[in-house]
């Protein structure tokens, strides 16, 4: 299970026919030319050109306050928002969202999504795995499974993180090979950068070379201390650095800075805002799965919930993902890309005595769109105060098994850890299909 | 290098003892042992199994069950059905005896009546529910459970079990009036259609439990039944077996409250994690499946109990182990020569100096330090470099920050006393105060945050504390115990309520703000109460005994005093563990933080051993560390042998550690001379003397600096694309090799006037802390001459030499 890089399963095609023979020569390092042709094979699975955003309101956005309005409940639970129409009749959500009102008939609200933690760091690791954290297995994120069921295309990472979501966010007993590509910086910021996709002026290419020719040299007779093909591993990983930093298609796709200016002031300049524009710009050049927060725990409104959102965190949003919905659709590729929003559980119905709302996982919204979803429904619903789904519920497991039905992964396929356990990629959830696709 | 490697195997030979066994029989003289030593039958028509077992001179086990014979002198009283497998007949005693080839063991087997003249809910039905899996995780003991049907996670809570199958769903799985009828009999047998399969036959002894307690009118439980209270399983060590393919029986006996016996090893389910090595049926039959070692888990009702079960690996020869030097080689080799594996040579002087500062200071020695290492001739010369690194000022600095990972030590986790609490670590272990006081103090610590540094150990949430307490100073994780009863530890949540308790006086006031100075005080009629009933909460120690407290007594005394004490179940194990888990790269309980009793130690007397050792030494870690640092297993090599290549429990290797963030960034910075800043920080400051995880530091976090946000002392070792992409072109290990040359130790060198070769031969004693070969050097010459002059052909090699695995992993 560990070690079989992502990265190693590039395409032949993205590197020419002279570098594909070079693989025959990497046999000792770990991938014969036979398991490279497997991989490759592996690339052509039919249903499986899809790429994933997904959206993590970090924190646990207050479901009254976006998706799920309850007007009629008493003004405790109700809070002081009204609801406005969307461009889908029956459909109402947030007066504080009104750009994304106007896309509605792109995506689907599940308004009856539960979970079964009110810990932060449980709930995200749950939201971002599928699965309640075990002291004995470290589950894989699903932007690690993703990335090693669908794997690389056009030679760019298949799994990208621009997030603050490290502890849940990781290849777990995948192995470091499906590590997601780490992108720390705030993309709203003017100095923003990919670290480490340069060369230093005063080096070139050669020199490298020539270091790289040398370490190998050098560390021919340790190889023998390895058991665990941790060395092969490092050794792909220093080809895979090399190909995406001489790689012109990783440096474009990263460039967000080539974007024209109205289409980023529309984003808004807001980590959220560049981050979904980031995210777009990766789907569309070949990244698999990219994950975007806003920041750590934004949403956490436990006091002046109201002020907040209206003033920031609804309208941020707002801009952010109205606008990439509207981009993707006008790009075509809204139906190659599903788009999850959700955070790691909602809020209580009743307003607190600080205007706050606390952690509610009970039930909660979660809004899907594109990969085949039918956008202007709302799926589910909750009861009257939006403290308990009412039809339909959908559990943490089912999201993760519709997320991965949206991919064309099968949700039921089992891996099997290190000792052999296995366990099934969604936990047995089932995957939401009619009338959502 | 072949050279070498020849030496070392000179060296090596004339250390070798054959100490192996060869055969899959325990040679003759062996001993038939009978396990346990006296049957007890509840009930006619019940069973018993037993153990029986030849014990060779060399502690050698096998299961001869299968292959004994056996006369009951009083045949009216029991009878067999099977192999080494009993069923009571009439009330009574006689006397068995056992015979296998020419070996005879006896023993008395005793039919008792029943408890109750009813059937049991607790004692006798809810238990055939865990057998057949039907309260595990992927059925009925599910959140949800299954198609409607809801029961407790492995049978934890009886009475929402007895609510579930007698009264849920309107009663419908019971039929009082038409017993036979009941779906509680007709799903499992699949007389219905049931998503579970069969379970078990109509007709079958557990059909006729379930149909009697049905008939006796499906009773909660008989008043004054006695219950279960723990399970022996035997056979109790851990067991090798010789070959894939030999078979072990395990038999398990329950100890009941009112002090009575009875065989449950046909009532209790069997399941192994490590089901790639091992197979275990529904009656506790385990086969070695491949060579390794794993855990099988025996539960029922919430019980569980585990035992160790090794596949040797088959020989004819024996196996290798260098003489023991200390008490840890004796306890290590000997497994290993019953497992059939040998041990690796041993470690090189350069290998041994480098590996042992690495793991007691923190840093690569320098090229000065080994060059003079590798040409002192002293017989003891690596036990006085032991002694001298435990004095070293980077010991303390190294130790504390791993204390720091442990207590979670962070200003978003605790407070702004950060580097307080910090230098308060550093000047124990400076002063190698005894672990017994070094955790009373802490526990203990008031005033404020900014002046007793301990005091910041209390900057958290009392739950917090709690949960820290039992993890960090007793190996246990309580956690889950904090919000529910635990499903499959034995920690119940009044378990971790009653714990906390003890930290129910801490009290605090701030002072000076900001940044936040609070002072902790005790306040001593303050008390936890219960979240929900909010009823007062006593405190109790996890071994469940209730401690008397004066008043104006702060508890947390009483709690030290008791988890310090030399007797106290967890304190000195989990600190052996955790300390050779820093040196040997893999705990002897795995997880290193997580002691219970399904998850046993993978060499329990050597765990035993060297925690009754370090009870006796006073808690002396330096005598701990040195006892671990100059065994023979410490010092073996990092190559495997052959035979062990796959072992990765045993220890006969020093397994490889990739360096940590801090053992790295400090280490390029001794080697390269250049030094690194950090963001607010002193100039010149090492990474390990870093308080916060959240002082900036990609090339830390890349490299999986934890970010202390729950305690941990566990590292991951993680070889990622970042790591590669920031080592090819960002401005760490690029730029200090550029800096090196201009300013730093390549730039010094030159200035010397030293050759190439002799330049070349620096560098690799100050990174692989060895000298290079004829080959090496060749290698690193044409380098030198493919570059752009000389300095940049010696920066290609210094980053060469830093981008090794070797310089990359502790070896």
């Amino acid at each position: 299970m560990r070690g079989r890089g992502y990265y190693g399963a590039t395409p032949a095609s993205i590197w020419g026919r002279r570098e594909f023979l070079r693989v025959g020569t990497l046999g000792p390092l770990g991938l014969s030319l036979g398991d490279y042709l497997k991989l490759g094979a592996s690339q052509e699975r039919p249903a499986a050109d899809r790429s994933c955003i997904m959206i993590v309101l970090d924190g646990g956005a207050p479901q009254h306050e976006t998706f799920d309005m309850k007007p009629e409940a008493p003004s405790d639970v109700a809070g002081s928002f009204q609801p406005i129409p969307t461009n889908v009749s029956g459909i109402q959500i947030c007066e504080h969202l009104p750009l994304t009102a106007q896309q509605a008939d792109k995506y689907a609200i599940l308004r009856s999504v539960y979970g079964d933690t009110a810990i932060h760091f449980t709930g995200v690791y749950y939201l971002m795995t599928g699965f309640m954290p075990l002291q004995s297995v470290d589950f894989p994120s699903r932007g690690s499974v993703v990335a090693k069921e669908l794997g690389a295309r056009n030679g760019l990472p298949p799994y990208v993180l621009n997030a603050t979501l490290d502890h849940a966010a990781g290849p777990g007993f995948l192995g470091s090979g499906y590590s997601p590509f780490w992108v720390r910086g705030d993309p709203s910021s003017p100095g923003f950068t990919i670290e480490d996709l340069e060369v230093p002026v005063d080096m070139d290419w050669s020199q490298i070379s020539d270091r790289r020719w040398l370490v190998k040299q050098l560390d021919a007779k340790f190889r023998e201390r390895d058991t665990r093909g941790l060395f092969a591993d490092r050794e792909r990983f220093f080809q895979e650095a090399e190909d995406i930093i001489r790689s012109p298609t990783v440096k474009s796709a990263f460039d967000i800075g080539s974007e024209p200016e109205p289409l980023r002031n529309q984003y808004g300049r807001t980590p959220i805002g560049q981050g979904c524009l980031l995210a777009r710009r990766l789907v569309e050049s070949g990244v698999r799965f990219v994950t975007v927060n806003a920041a750590r725990a934004i949403w956490d409104t436990h006091s002046d919930n109201f002020n907040r959102c209206k003033d920031v965190l609804l309208p941020e949003f707002d801009a952010a993902f109205a606008t990439l919905m509207e981009d993707l659709h006008q790009r075509g590729i809204l139906e190659s890309t599903l788009v999850v929003v959700s955070g790691e559980f909602g809020r209580t119905p009743k307003v607190n005595p600080n205007a706050g709302r606390d952690h509610w996982p009970s039930v909660f919204s979660v809004v899907l769109a594109g990969a085949g979803v039918q956008g202007g429904q709302a799926y589910g619903s909750s009861d009257a105060a939006g403290g308990e789904p009412k039809d339909n519920p959908v559990s943490m497991e089912d999201l993760s098994a519709t997320i991965y039905d949206r991919l064309g992964i099968d949700p039921d396929k089992e891996y099997y850890t290190a000792s052999n356990r296995p366990v099934r990629l969604a936990n047995r959830g089932t995957p939401v299909r009619a009338p959502l696709v | 290098m072949p050279l070498r490697r020849a030496a070392g195997l000179g060296l090596l030979t004339s250390l070798l003892v054959a100490t192996g066994h060869s055969a899959a029989i325990p040679t003759d003289p062996f001993r038939l042992v009978v396990e346990p030593e006296i049957v007890f039958i509840r009930g006619i028509g019940n069973t018993h199994t037993v153990l029986f077992t030849a014990v060779g001179p060399d502690g050698v086990r096998l299961d001869v069950s299968a292959g004994t014979r056996v006369a009951i002198d009083d045949p009216d009283v029991a009878g067999t059905v099977g192999p080494a497998v009993f069923e009571g007949y009439r009330h009574g005693f006689t006397k068995v005896t056992a015979t296998y080839g020419r070996h005879q063991v006896s023993f008395p087997l005793i039919v008792q009546p029943k408890r109750s003249r009813l059937t049991d809910f607790t004692t006798d039905v809810a238990p055939i529910f865990s057998r057949h899996g039907c309260n595990g995780t992927n059925c009925h003991g599910a959140l949800n459970g299954q198609n409607g049907f809801k029961l407790s996670l492995f049978g934890y809570d009886v009475d929402a079990d007895y609510e579930a199958i007698v009264r849920h769903s309107g009663g419908r799985r019971i039929s009082l009036n038409a017993p036979e009828e009941s779906l509680l009999l007709r799903k499992p047998t699949l007389e219905v259609a049931h998503g579970g399969g069969r379970l078990f036959e109509t007709g079958g002894s557990e059909y006729k439990t379930l149909l009697d307690w049905i008939r006796d009118g499906a009773g909660k439980d008989t008043a004054g039944t006695a219950r279960l209270r723990r399970m022996e399983v035997y056979p109790r060590e851990t067991t090798v077996l010789a070959d894939v393919g030999t078979r072990q029986q395990v038999v398990v006996v329950g100890q009941f409250s009112d002090g009575s016996k009875e065989g449950l090893t046909r009532k209790v389910r069997y399941s192994t994690p490590d089901d790639a090595i091992l197979d275990v049926s529904p009656s506790g039959v385990v086969t070695a499946k491949a060579v390794g070692e794993g855990t099988v888990l025996v539960r029922t009702l919430g019980h569980v109990a585990a035992l160790r079960v090794a596949v040797a690996r088959p020989v004819t020869d024996g196996a290798l182990q260098p003489a023991p030097a200390n008490l840890v080689d004796e306890l290590v080799f000997e497994k290993l020569s019953k497992l059939n594996l040998d041990a690796s040579g041993p470690a090189t002087d350069g290998e041994f100096i480098r590996r042992a500062s690495l793991d007691t200071i923190g840093v690569v020695p320098t090229a000065e330090e080994t060059k003079e290492f590798l040409a002192n001739t002293d017989a003891d010369k690596r036990a006085r470099l032991i002694d001298r690194l435990l004095e070293r000022p980077e010991y303390a600095e190294f130790w504390a920050a791993k204390w720091g990972d442990l207590f979670a030590n962070s200003v978003l986790t605790s407070s702004d006393g950060t580097a307080y609490l910090q230098e308060w670590l550093r000047s124990a272990f400076r002063a190698n105060t005894p672990y017994g006081e070094f955790v009373k103090e802490v526990l203990t610590a008031t005033g404020s945050t900014w002046e007793v540094g301990a005091v910041n150990f209390f900057s958290r949430p009392i739950e917090d504390i709690t949960t820290l307490v039992a993890q960090a100073f007793l190996g246990v994780s309580i956690e889950c115990a904090r919000c529910h009863d635990h499903p499959s530890a034995k920690w119940k949540r009044e378990d971790f309520l009653s714990m906390t308790a003890f930290f129910s006086q801490l009290a605090a006031k701030g002072r000076r703000p900001p940044p936040v100075e609070s002072i902790r005080y005790i306040e001593f009629d303050k008390e936890f109460r219960h979240p929900e009933t909010k009823q007062v909460v006593r405190p109790r120690f996890l071994d469940g005994s209730e401690p008397l407290i004066r008043p104006l007594q702060d508890r947390r005394e009483v709690l030290a005093k008791w988890i310090t004490a030399g007797d106290n179940p967890w304190f000195a194990r989990a600190t052996v563990n955790r300390i050779w888990n820093q040196f040997m790269g893999r705990p002897l309980v795995d997880p290193v933080d997580d002691f219970r009793p399904s998850n046993p130690p993978s060499n329990r007397r050597l765990l035993e051993r060297l925690a009754k050792d370090f009870v006796a030494s006073g808690y002396d870690l330096h005598h701990l560390m040195r006892t671990i640092l100059s065994s023979r297993t410490y010092q073996l090599s990092s190559v495997p042998r052959a035979t062990s290549r796959d072992d990765e429990t045993n220890f006969s290797r020093y397994y490889l550690k990739r360096l940590t963030a801090e053992q790295l960034a400090d280490s390029i910075v001794l080697i390269t001379g250049v030094p690194q800043d950090y963001l607010g920080y002193y100039p010149g400051v090492r990474a390990v003397n870093l308080a916060d995880p959240g002082i900036p530091s990609p090339f830390l976090d890349m490299f999986d600096r934890p970010k202390r946000d729950a305690a941990k002392c566990e590292r991951s070792e993680s070889v990622s694309l970042r790591q590669s992409m920031h080592m090819l072109v960002g401005d760490t290990v690029n730029a200090k090799v550029r800096a090196s040359a201009e300013s730093g130790s390549l730039a010094r060198l030159l200035e010397r006037g030293m050759t190439d070769s002799e330049i070349i031969e620096h560098l690799y004693l100050a990174s692989l802390s060895r000298h290079p070969d004829a080959e090496e050097l060749d290698y690193c010459q044409t380098a030198l001459g493919r570059a752009d002059g000389r300095s940049e052909g010696l920066q290609n090699i210094l980053w060469a030499l830093l981008n090794t695995n070797e310089f990359l992993y502790n070896h």
